[in-house]
């Protein structure tokens, strides 16, 4: 009686986990029900996505040169405007418009793109015009993306007075992101790391223009204080960044982006910022000025595509199939690994949703592979089993049926790890349904198919 | 049974060699939305029926040169990508939704064409590469240590072939049958790639 009770309650379980799965939970929010299990996070493929054309920049500028060839921003007021000479210069010269510097312009791009952590982007150059296509998943973020892309990454540290350049993109390593807690709350930090050389330009910068210069007269005369302030600039993307001077001698620049906060929103604000300075500076300066020719957001193919019911039908083809042949060949032990079968595949369903894991074709196609392997697991236990009958006998079967598959099992979970960590979010996905999935089969096999077999029989 | 084999890996090594002079020759063929194309985007002044605007792109353009999406999430752009729209082609598409739906689409204002370049397949490819070579890296390491009683030759060197064969395969048999380059591409490799070292952990555990 006990044992008969037992299998009912794992097969109502079973049962709820199906429905759950499938049907959701449905809790009064206001007036309306509303399924409190959330919804399935569908990636760009599946969605839709934001397309630019990005193309090398054709404005022209117009330079001013005094009577002496300098460079002047403006013709003074009052002045001789005979006495300059007013040139226009295009953004991008015609020996600069070549496939080489196409092609590293688009590089740089998707360099950008890993730095700052985009997790599913297309880049394509078409190597004739220029024109660089990219395509990035539509979020609030995608025109701050977008404009970062386009950014001419230069950096230059120059001499606040005269304007001389100390240094440039030629002297950065990299940069990277810092934070600091205090009790003020949570500081960001862009910290810029230099090459060798640039190490020693920056100390010997860094020597040079401290807070104060202090001239004393000598001894018997009145004392002269002169303060005197020497600062330097930091350029970034043509435009001032920063002026300071310096207290100490130092080797790497780390600036402090905001102030320090405990408010999350503002963080969050610091962090972007200090991101995107740091993508910028850990590549090359661009060598050419692209802009956006044109962005929309495009639905995906696949939105309302038969190709993924196509897939779906082949998933549950697998399922019908496996279950189908598990009931004729195994019976009642066929029936009842059937029913957990089904719960597996219900739980991870829920599993995904609940750990917002992103739906691609990937995890789709990895799905079936899923099932496939859940199929392997189950006929393997129950082909074990033979005509077993005694509780004993079966523990045993199935144990050693387990230790067939658990080389497997391991294989695909060290795959599954290794793919969940990429930063592409079409490879991490295949991870994350491959390691949820395995982790599911395994408890949903242990906990109550092993427990499902071995009550079901009668000694 | 020996000889089957030996005829089974001859056949494979031939179809790769092929495969690799079909590359070297001609490349891949990449599908509509992989290859070098042109978008036109249709701003619409009024609802409309994105499968109409399909049978109208696919009655101008022909059926299996066209993909037709919705342009933006308002649902008021209607985004054609062909290999080539021409102007006649474009005047026609317009001629076609102006009467079906009783507009004047004006051409200078109302639509967009812009050329998309091809994709690169070493662009698809080469963010597979680091995961999968770790990934088969740490799997022959389990395979020596899990296995290593049946020798070096079966815990790494045959797995390795397999997986270098097979890759080589699937790449070869693409390039052959000129079958398109799209998302699929990619994943029925990585789908194959888990098929084949499961089969090879398979092999292993049973001797």
């Amino acid at each position: 009686m006990e044992k008969k009770l037992k299998i009912a309650l794992i097969i109502l379980v079973m049962a709820l986990i199906i429905v759950i799965s499938f049907g959701g939970v449905y809790v009064k929010k206001l007036v309306a029900y509303n399924n409190s299990i959330p919804d399935y996070n569908l990636g760009l493929k599946l969605e839709g996505s934001r397309v630019a054309i990005l193309k090398v920049g054709d404005h022209v500028h117009e330079v001013i040169y005094d009577s002496e060839g300098n460079e002047v921003d403006e013709i003074p007021e009052g002045a001789d405007e005979s006495q300059y000479r007013k040139e226009e210069v295009p953004e991008n010269s015609e020996e600069a418009k070549t496939k080489e510097n196409y092609k590293k312009s688009k590089d740089i791009m998707l360099e950008r793109l890993q730095s700052l952590g985009i997790s599913d982007y297309e880049v394509r150059l078409d190597e004739e015009s220029g024109n660089i296509f990219v395509e990035l998943a539509d979020t609030e973020d995608t025109d701050t993306i977008l404009a970062d892309l386009l950014a001419s990454g230069k950096f230059e540290i120059v001499d606040t007075n005269d304007g001389t350049v100390l240094m440039t993109n030629d002297d950065l390593a990299g940069a990277r992101v810092l934070y600091n807690t205090t009790n003020s709350g949570v500081s960001v930090y862009l910290d810029i790391e230099f090459t060798k050389d640039g190490k020693q330009k920056m100390r010997e910068i860094s020597k040079e223009y401290r807070e104060v210069e202090e001239t004393e007269g000598t001894e018997g005369e009145e004392t002269n204080e002169e303060s005197t302030e020497k600062t330097v600039t930091i350029k970034i993307n043509d435009e001032n960044f920063l002026s300071t001077h310096f207290d100490e001698e130092i080797s790497e620049l780390t600036i402090t982006i905001g102030s320090a906060s405990t408010d999350s929103d503002a963080i969050t604000q610091y962090v972007e910022q200090a991101q995107f300075y740091a993508a910028l500076l850990s590549n090359e300066e661009m060598p050419l000025e692209y802009e956006t020719e044109t962005t929309d957001y495009i639905q995906s193919i696949y939105a309302n595509s038969i190709y993924v019911y196509v897939l779906l039908g082949i998933i549950a083809l697998i399922v019908l199939v496996s279950i189908v042949y598990m009931i004729i060949r195994y019976k009642i032990s066929g029936l009842l690994s059937s029913i957990v079968y089904v719960a597996t595949i219900a739980l991870l369903l829920i599993a995904i949703r609940y750990i917002s894991a992103e739906i691609t074709l990937e995890t789709i196609v990895f799905g079936g592979l899923l099932a496939l392997i859940n199929t392997y697991v189950n006929c393997t236990v129950l082909k074990s089993l033979g005509k077993s009958e005694s509780r004993e006998d079966v523990k045993g079967k199935i144990f050693n049926a387990y230790l067939k598959v658990v080389d497997l099992l391991i294989i695909v979970l060290i795959a599954s790890v290794v793919f969940t960590y990429n930063s592409f979010s079409a490879i991490s996905s295949i991870g994350v349904i491959l390691f949820w999935g395995i982790l599911t089969i395994i408890l949903m096999n242990v906990l109550f198919t092993r427990t499902l077999l071995i009550k079901s029989r009668n000694k | 049974m020996k000889n089957i084999k030996k005829i089974i890996l001859v056949i494979m090594v031939l179809i790769i060699i092929a495969g690799l002079i079909m590359i070297y020759m001609k490349g891949f063929n990449y599908s509509l939305l992989y290859s070098k194309a042109q978008r036109m985007n249709i701003y619409m002044t009024q609802d409309f029926n994105i499968n109409e605007i399909e049978e109208i792109a696919n009655e101008v353009l022909g059926e299996n040169n066209t993909e037709v999406q919705l342009g933006n999430t308002f649902g008021t752009v209607a985004s054609i990508i062909s290999k080539e729209i021409t102007e006649e082609q474009q005047n026609n598409i317009i001629q076609k939704v102006n009467e079906k739906y009783g507009i004047e689409i004006n051409k200078d204002s109302d639509i967009v064409l812009t050329t998309i370049p091809q994709a690169n397949a070493f662009d698809l490819i080469s963010r597979y590469i680091l995961p999968l070579l770790i990934t088969t890296i740490i799997v022959l390491v389990y395979y020596v240590i899990r296995f290593r009683r049946q020798g070096v030759v079966k815990c790494i060197v045959l797995p390795a072939l397999r997986l270098i064969l097979i890759s080589a395969f699937y790449i070869s048999v693409i390039a052959l049958t000129r079958l398109p380059i799209n998302e699929f591409f990619a994943i029925c490799g990585i789908l194959i790639y888990f098929i084949t070292i499961m089969f090879n952990t398979v092999k292993l555990s049973k001797q």
